[in-house]
């Protein structure tokens, strides 16, 4: 087993694990487009860079077409008054279409190119660089006015709007924002295995849930544990759990029921012991 | 001021039209502490939720200080008003702890900003205000809302709701799931806050003599209708037996 290559991915693969806390956990919000805004990462990250883009440009247009991307789901629900899984599956089909567009076809390969990992030299460096500032920045804006203001209404929508908030802003705003990491997690993705793919998306909403339930359950009982630091290091262990499954003789292709099989395993256990972590 | 004018409403129901109210006229003054009593579905809580938005009535128009707020959007209206209603597990944010539920209503009306929530000294202030209720929340700011008690829950949602000093206060049963005790602290609390800071305020109750004892106007409802409108003196001179008398002539 490579544990360079399984802590790298694990990482990239934390900072979408990020996004979804703050969808499913801090807005209470059962947001399905992530599989979608996965993708979209990729693709736009890839499609800025065969068009001649910096690596800078395509990471940070990955972000914000996630972060579009969000809205949208946001929008649908907050003022068109639509169901919020409807919202999410509404978004990631759409989303499938318009990633082909934006790649101009299902796979677009970057060996060509110059992207942040080009050469895996120091790719370790950069990867934690990345993840250690997201991970500040969302701690730090959790803090803030507005951080509580998507905290509190993952809670209670009529006591934000009784403080004066139109809380379907917030909501707009907060999954923005959860599909600007996703995003950004697909298109940093994509520059560290050297290509863009249509499907790279499927099951990432799973994976990622599965991480950060992982992390909830290894980390909670260890006392204050931020969603953050749950949701990196849960994904970094649910890397090499994967890694393990292949090693001992699965096929890369059986692991999408490893995964859905490992968070039935949890979900069961914890809801036996209390379903004090388990909350989907 | 707060003024209710001509309203109308009336709801389709499977029995047909059923009307609620007829044209109702209402003014409650600034330095007014409004108690209402009524009957289960005389119409109490509906008069509230016109205020805030939450009900659209068919005529008429609701003004708050000499305007009208019916079309306003909900939530800029909710910002001028304070409101605690009988479910303790409503007024507050369960997952958010004390301190953090005192820093959002410190912050009300305010524009959501990328500041960071809890300012300096936040801590020793918020403390000061929940010491005065004398139930020991200025030990408990680092516990979650809903590890408290349903009362304690109500205290910190009343004083959240006059942090920052409203036009107007809705109280709706706001002591109804209380035990005795705590409900009689929470309303001499009431009584305090609301006169110290002069807030207009009306407050729903089934406890007559709660309604007796507190405020400074009475008004008891029934269908829909005013009919009973005391203060001042008059107000002084009810007795609870004549407001019960009145409660059982229908
Ligand atoms: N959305 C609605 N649809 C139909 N009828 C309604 C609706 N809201 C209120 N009503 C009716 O209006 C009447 C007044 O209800 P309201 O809740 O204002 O009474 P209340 O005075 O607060 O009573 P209580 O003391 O039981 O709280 C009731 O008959 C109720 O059935
Ligand atoms: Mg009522």
């Amino acid at each position: 087993m490579d544990f360079l290559s399984l802590l790298e991915q694990g990482l990239i693969f934390g900072i979408m694990a990020v996004g979804i806390v703050i969808s499913f956990r801090i807005l209470n919000f059962p947001d399905l487009s992530v599989d979608g805004s996965f993708a979209l990462g990729a693709a736009v990250s890839a499609s800025v860079l065969i068009n001649g883009g910096s690596a800078i440009l395509a990471t940070l247009a990955a972000i914000i077409a996630g972060f579009a991307a969000g809205s949208a789901t946001g929008l649908i629900h907050a003022k068109g008054k639509v169901d919020g899984i409807l919202s999410g599956i509404l978004v990631m089909i759409g989303l499938y279409s318009v990633n082909l567009r934006i790649m101009g076809k299902s796979n677009i390969p970057l060996f060509a190119v110059n992207h942040l990992f080009a050469s895996k030299e120091g790719s370790l460096l950069k990867i934690v660089l990345i993840v250690a500032a997201v991970k500040i920045v969302i701690d730090l804006f959790l803090r803030t006015h507005a951080g509580f203001v998507l905290r509190a209404l993952g809670d209670n929508t009529k006591v934000v709007e009784g403080l004066g908030v139109n809380p379907g802003n917030y909501k707009v705003l907060g999954l923005g924002l959860a599909n600007g990491l996703v995003a950004l997690s697909g298109g940093l993705m994509s520059q560290y295995q050297g290509f863009a793919d249509i499907s790279m998306g499927i099951g990432s909403l799973v994976t990622g849930l599965a991480s950060i339930i992982l992390g909830e359950s290894l980390l909670k009982r260890f006392g204050f544990i931020g969603v953050t630091t749950i949701a990196i290091v849960g994904s970094v262990i649910y890397r090499v759990i994967l890694a393990m499954a292949i090693h001992y003789g699965l096929q890369p292709s059986d692991l999408k029921l490893v995964t859905a099989l490992i968070l039935l395993v949890i979900l069961i256990l914890e809801k036996k012991m209390g379903g004090k972590y388990a909350r989907v | 001021m707060l003024e209710f004018k001509q309203i109308q409403k009336s709801f389709q129901t499977v029995q047909g039209e059923q009307v609620l109210f007829s044209g109702l006229d209402l003014a409650i003054q600034k330095n007014e502490f409004v108690t209402m009593v009524g009957n289960n579905g005389a119409g109490k809580s509906s008069l509230f939720k016109m205020i805030v938005g939450d009900m659209q009535p068919d005529g008429g128009d609701v003004l708050l200080g000499n305007h009208s707020i019916l079309s306003m959007p909900t939530h800029l209206k909710k910002a001028r008003i304070g409101k605690v209603y009988q479910d303790p597990a409503a007024g507050t944010i369960g997952i958010m702890t004390l301190l953090e539920n005192m820093a959002l209503a410190d912050r009300k009306g305010e524009r959501v900003s990328l500041q960071f929530a809890i300012r300096k000294s936040a801590r020793e202030r918020y403390g000061e205000l929940l010491k005065d209720l004398g139930l020991g929340l200025e030990n408990k700011l680092d516990t979650p809302m809903k590890e408290l008690s349903g009362g304690q829950r109500q205290a910190v949602a009343l004083v959240m709701a006059t942090m920052k000093t409203p036009q107007l206060l809705l109280l709706d049963e706001h002591t109804a799931a209380l035990d005795p005790k705590t409900a009689r602290l929470i309303l001499d609390k009431t009584q305090t806050l609301v006169t110290e800071k002069g807030i207009m305020t009306m407050m729903v109750t089934h406890n007559l003599q709660d309604a007796l004892s507190y405020g400074n106007r009475l008004i008891m409802m029934r269908e829909g209708k005013i009919v009973e409108d005391a203060q001042g003196r008059t107000r002084d001179q009810l007795s609870l037996s004549h407001l019960l008398e009145q409660f059982y002539t229908a």
